[in-house]
């Protein structure tokens, strides 16, 4: 019997979802959703479902960890067990501990960490429900809870993953696209400021692709950003500054 | 150059003006090219005399601030440092303990490990704040004994350890030593866990 593959691209330039090659899942992005933390968001790309809290800033514990110039961050990226297809063991993965890794070293270059001598800066992103693109999607819930935290920074940053699919450059590609994907490749931005904070690729484009991926993400940032910039709007439209309460 | 209107939220990376025209304060930074943005969300206020720029935050990380009455339990004793842990705020919530010092001459320490003390801040530099325990309604709230550890009963405007009978006339005393109802009515509400917890167990 003929074994038929499903086409991830139509022949009418449409997804198998039916999004055009340059649309991006509907994104819902709130700030301020969690009470306890010192500052909080929650994005929903799609599928993908994240919560973002920061707490701090705190003093950093173990005390040697403290820089006596400038504050650390501590960021945790973890997938909840009941986040995907089959149950995931709770602690952390060698992939969790690597995301966490380029998560805060993506939210360093915006967090003015000069402000909080000896203090620690943390984040807790957790992937209730994964569906691809939960780095970037949490990158950017990060970025939003760090600003709901009234933490300095000198930008907002988003993230969003382009891949390539069946020869096309597709914007944020859902599970199966990234599965069954030729490229994968995250970016993370700081809009106004217009630099990368987070670049990778799983896969090979040429330099024309690459440039093509770079052009889109940065399409789908600038969108991201708008939502961030409304969740934080909405957020203070009804406060009123320090002090004079 | 067109400047968002004074009172209107800013979010952090807006840009606000360039350095030529005003100069950033607080919650603001200028960056290489000369632009200056907002680092927190808050309200853009621009100083029109003085060419200053200053973003007043709708929420801040960090709210001890030099003046601030605060509650402090004694973590350590030097030569002439106090070492303790901030622990409450009079005005606002502390969610995790803050290490603080208290300046004094030498000889006889004031406090012992443990005591809690109202204070007052003095300044804070580079993550760590200075105290003052010199003045009206400051000073210990709950003292322990040097020696066997039992909390000190007031005798005298002094105190007086009732298990080894040692006296103390050193220590500063708040007007309402040993009244939890009273600090709990300055600080109840607003404090840390561990402090609260303290307080407990101090009743």
């Amino acid at each position: 019997m003929e074994k038929t593959e499903q086409r991830l691209i139509t022949e009418d330039g449409r997804r198998i979802d039916g999004r055009a090659l340059d649309e991006m899942r509907p994104v819902r992005i709130e700030a301020g959703v969690l009470d306890r933390s010192d500052g909080s968001a929650y994005i929903e790309m799609g599928k993908t479902k994240i919560y973002a809290a920061v707490y701090g800033p705190k003093e950093a514990h173990p005390r040697h960890l403290a820089q006596p110039h400038k504050a650390i961050l501590n960021c945790r990226y973890h997938m909840a067990s009941f986040s995907v297809e089959g149950r995931k063991a709770p602690g952390m993965t060698r992939r969790e501990i690597e995301l966490s890794k380029v998560i805060r070293e993506a939210l360093e270059s915006v967090v003015i960490l000069e402000e909080f001598p000896r203090s620690a800066i943390d984040i807790f992103i957790e992937v209730i429900q994964a569906d691809a693109g939960t780095r970037t999607a949490g990158l950017t819930a990060a970025s939003l809870a760090l600003a709901d935290a009234g933490i300095p920074m000198l930008d907002l940053c988003a993230g969003i993953a382009v891949g390539k699919v069946e020869g096309k450059i597709v914007l944020d590609p859902s599970e199966e696209e990234d599965k069954k994907g030729e490229a994968d490749m995250p970016v993370a931005m700081t809009p106004r400021l217009g630099s990368i904070v987070l670049l990778q690729l799983n896969g090979r484009l040429t330099s024309a692709e690459f440039r093509e991926a770079l052009n889109l993400a940065k399409k789908g940032i600038e969108v991201l950003y708008e939502l961030q910039k409304k969740a934080l709007s909405k957020k203070f439209e009804s406060a009123t500054p320090l002090g004079e309460e | 150059m067109r400047f968002q209107a004074s009172g209107r939220v800013v979010l952090p990376g807006d840009k606000l003006c360039v350095v030529e025209e005003f100069m950033p304060v607080s919650g603001a930074k200028a960056l290489k090219n000369g632009a200056v943005v907002a680092t927190v969300a808050g309200i853009a206020e621009y100083d029109i005399k003085k060419h200053l720029v200053s973003v007043k935050p709708l929420e801040s990380s960090i709210k001890i601030r030099p003046g601030d009455l605060v509650l402090c339990q004694v973590r350590e004793v030097q030569d002439r440092l106090i070492i303790c842990d901030i622990l409450a705020a009079a005005d606002y919530k502390v969610k995790t303990n803050w290490t603080a010092a208290v300046l004094h001459r030498g000889g006889t320490p004031i406090f012992t490990v443990g005591d809690i003390i109202v204070a007052r801040v003095l300044d804070e530099y580079s993550g760590i704040y200075t105290l003052t325990v010199k003045g009206r309604g400051l000073g210990v709230f709950q003292a322990f004994c040097d020696i066997c550890g039992a909390p000190l009963t007031p005798r005298d405007r002094t105190l007086l350890c009732l298990r080894c009978r040692r006296r103390y006339s050193n220590r500063p005393l708040v007007p309402y030593y040993g009244k939890v109802n009273t600090l709990l009515k300055m600080f109840g509400g607003l404090l840390s866990p561990e402090g609260g917890g303290l307080l407990w167990r101090s009743r």
